[in-house]
């Protein structure tokens, strides 16, 4: 819906019709299963730079990003061929232009291979890795105490719940002394 | 359509198909005076804890087996729906016990006289057959059973009607969007919501947990599984979940006989009854009718019009969200609303274009929904992040849409059911007068951003139409050559079919519509009663 969508993704998000039976739960990720140990590098380096850490975040790569990936793909066989191969191309991107593998360029160099896959290279998996990445950070803990500390937006409001004083009416007051404002029928 | 072995017939008085906001009151109403009635619904109850906000991780539950729309959640009680059109709505629906309620923020509004009359007042669509006070002993029924939070007074609502329940709290943002609207000097309200401000019938207060559309687990939030649904059962209805119904059956003299429907293991079973109602809403209703032709209705049921699936209405829908330098609370409170306005609801001749819309003061975003929307991947990722999360809150704009033929739903033969059976394409493509009511919605939300203290806004604007407002695909009218219930939700064709829910209203209103449609089902409930005992 219009309030959990990305605004910029490619008009065929292969993700989307496998959304209905690819939930993973927090204690369902665990050890690696789909991808090969080599995809994984390519794939951690890739999450890091979609979401880089910093002084007061993690990055992406620090969490358990890549199993939730890894779950996903278990769920959802459709969806390797489009992420397997967007790996690859990232792989091979970095080779090609920097002889090394994309895990071992540095960050800068990631990042414009991350653009021109994003753009040209492998639009759809960019976007299915990047839509996994934010759900995977979001929902971890130790980034929802962050999001707390730093914002002051706390989950733990949204599932308990948390007094509001009750509404002021009085406030109405001057609404309640203006003339009716709607047509009758008749 | 060709027809298979059954296993077993039952038998009861009234068929409803749909135990949605409608088929829970019109089952109700009718259980409650000893009527015999079965009520099929494909989907199941949802269980308590696949109710995303009984979760840390709701976010993502919500995107996944929660998410509103089909076409992305595509659990085994859907079927395919494809949005095209210039304008393709994003639709939103659940099957399941509670319909679409399920994921409903509780705005609960009555509709204003002006609605049932815009034809006449304003040359706008078409007139219904009936008038706001045929259904305000309904509105008054449905506000009390569901424990409706709102306040008399309102000189927008008709005689200032009052409310079962005092407000909701508004929380600071709440008290942010007063100032705005006091400063601009426009018309503003408590916000009515089916969540309940005090302990109700057996429900307890709202906590204040937010983000209703993901589940409501203390069921302050009124839904047609904690309100109606469990009466009805206890007055004697009877419930069959997982029940995809395929057909409504008619006789040779053109009477409904029953439903042909799926039972949870895939059987084919019939049954007979003396009265259907399909509760199946804009777009299920329409799809069965168009699925349930036979040799005396060529075209589909009750379809001699021919407005079977025409006139989709899902209102000129967008959002402004205003970014406030001070932080917004967005972490607690009834996410539908705090105050809203209807300042803008009627025609006003200065403007370029018929009818308004209503502005709904709400609450803020959650971090991942915040995340996608605005935070960019790479080094700005975070800095995005905490300039909008708990710093943001949004002004729904609803506005009223004309029935139009060309926007419409059809079924789907490219894009089948688990059952075989077809999907449903819906169209739909602004008109002129919805695009300029729609600037003129954001304009004035844009204003009151600002009025209210932000200092910046933005717009997810209307290439895609918010789809939670299914409507007009099977009208109501008093001529039966270009509408398809008359003013009592019964089938100008078939005498003992009704169709009720939000396909059978003639013009949209410009506020939610769930009170409209439960406040028509009692009302229909009691049009059936009268017929059988006329």
């Amino acid at each position: 819906m219009a309030f959990d969508s990305r605004s910029d993704g490619p008009a065929e998000n292969p993700y989307a019709p496998l959304m209905g039976r690819t939930y993973v739960g927090l204690d369902e990720t665990g050890d690696i299963t789909i991808l090969d140990a080599a995809r994984v590098r390519t794939l951690s380096a890739w999450v890091g730079r979609i979401i880089p850490g910093n002084e007061n975040w993690p990055s992406a790569a620090e969490l358990d990003t890549v199993g939730y990936v890894d779950a996903i793909l278990g769920l959802a066989p459709e969806l390797r061929p489009v992420l397997l191969a967007g790996i690859d191309a990232a792989e091979a991107i970095a080779r090609r232009e920097h002889g090394a593998s994309f895990s071992e360029i540095p960050d800068a160099a990631k990042t414009a291979i991350l653009v021109e896959l994003e753009r040209v290279e492998a639009r759809e998996a960019f976007s299915v890795i990047l839509e996994l990445t934010y759900e995977a950070y979001y929902r971890a803990e130790p980034v929802l105490a962050i999001v707390k500390e730093r914002t002051g937006f706390d989950i733990t409001r949204t599932v308990q719940g948390a007094p509001i004083k009750p509404f002021d009416t009085d406030k109405l007051t001057r609404v309640s002394l203006m003339p009716d404002r709607y047509r009758s029928a008749s | 359509m060709t027809d298979t072995t059954t296993t077993g017939v039952e038998t009861t008085d009234v068929l409803v198909i749909g135990a949605g906001a409608a088929g829970a009151a019109l089952t109700w109403s009718l259980s409650k005076r000893g009527v015999d009635v079965l009520c099929l619904e494909q989907g199941d109850w949802v269980d308590d804890q696949d109710i995303p906000k009984n979760h840390r991780d709701w976010e993502v539950r919500g995107r996944h087996y929660w998410n509103a729309s089909p076409g992305k959640r595509r659990g085994a009680a859907d079927y395919p729906v494809t949005n095209l059109g210039e304008n393709p709505v994003d639709v939103y629906m659940y099957s399941s016990v509670g319909g679409s309620a399920i994921g409903y923020g509780g705005h609960f509004w009555r509709f204003q006289p002006s609605d049932f009359v815009a034809k006449t007042q304003d040359d706008f669509g078409v007139d219904w057959p009936i008038r706001y006070e045929d259904l305000v002993p309904y509105y008054e029924v449905n506000e009390e059973q569901l424990g409706v939070s709102g306040l008399g007074g309102d000189p927008v609502s008709p005689h200032r009607h009052g409310m079962a329940l005092p407000p909701v709290p508004i929380g600071k943002i709440g008290n942010k969007w007063v100032d705005g609207f006091d400063k601009l000097g426009w018309y503003y309200w408590a916000q009515s919501q089916a969540i309940l401000s005090r302990d109700h019938k057996g429900r307890p207060a709202c906590v204040n947990r937010g983000f209703c559309a993901f589940g409501c687990p203390s069921g302050a939030l009124a839904l047609p599984s904690n309100t109606y649904w469990p009466e009805a059962l206890d007055a004697g209805a009877r419930l069959t979940t997982k029940a995809r119904v395929r057909e409504v059956l008619v006789n040779d003299a053109g009477e409904a006989t029953g439903a042909l429907y799926y039972d949870e293991n895939g059987r084919l079973r019939e049954v007979r009854a003396n009265t259907v109602v399909i509760c199946g809403n804009g777009l299920g209703t329409p799809r069965l009718l168009l699925m349930s032709k036979s040799a005396r209705f060529p075209n589909g049921l009750a379809n001699s019009s021919g407005q079977v699936g025409k006139n989709f209405m899902p209102h000129v829908q967008t959002m402004v969200i205003a970014h406030f330098d001070d932080t917004t609370d967005a972490d607690h409170g009834a996410w539908g609303g705090t105050v809203a306005s209807r300042h803008f609801y009627e025609t006003d001749p200065s403007n370029d274009f018929k009818r308004g819309f209503t502005m709904v003061a709400m609450r803020g975003y959650s971090p991942l929904n915040t995340a996608l929307q605005t935070a960019p991947w790479g080094e700005g990722h975070h800095d995005a992040l905490e300039h909008h999360v708990n710093h943001e809150a949004t002004i729904w704009v609803c506005g009223d849409d004309a029935p139009e033929a060309h926007n419409r739903v059809e079924l789907d033969y490219d894009d089948l059911d688990p059952f075989g059976l077809p999907g449903v394409k819906t169209y739909y493509t602004l008109s002129e007068n919805s695009k300029k009511l729609g600037e003129e919605g954001v304009r004035r939300a844009t204003e009151l951003a600002f009025a209210a203290g932000a200092d910046s806004v933005r717009s997810p604007g209307f290439d895609s139409i918010l789809g939670w407002h299914l409507l007009g695909t099977a009208r109501m009218g008093d001529d039966p050559t270009n509408s398809v219930v008359n003013g009592d939700n019964r089938a100008h064709d078939v005498p003992n079919l009704y169709i009720v829910d939000g396909s059978s209203f003639s013009t949209g209103g410009a506020v939610n519509p769930t009170h409209t449609i439960q406040a028509l089902a009692l009302r229909a409930a009691d049009k059936i009663w009268e017929a059988r005992n006329a």
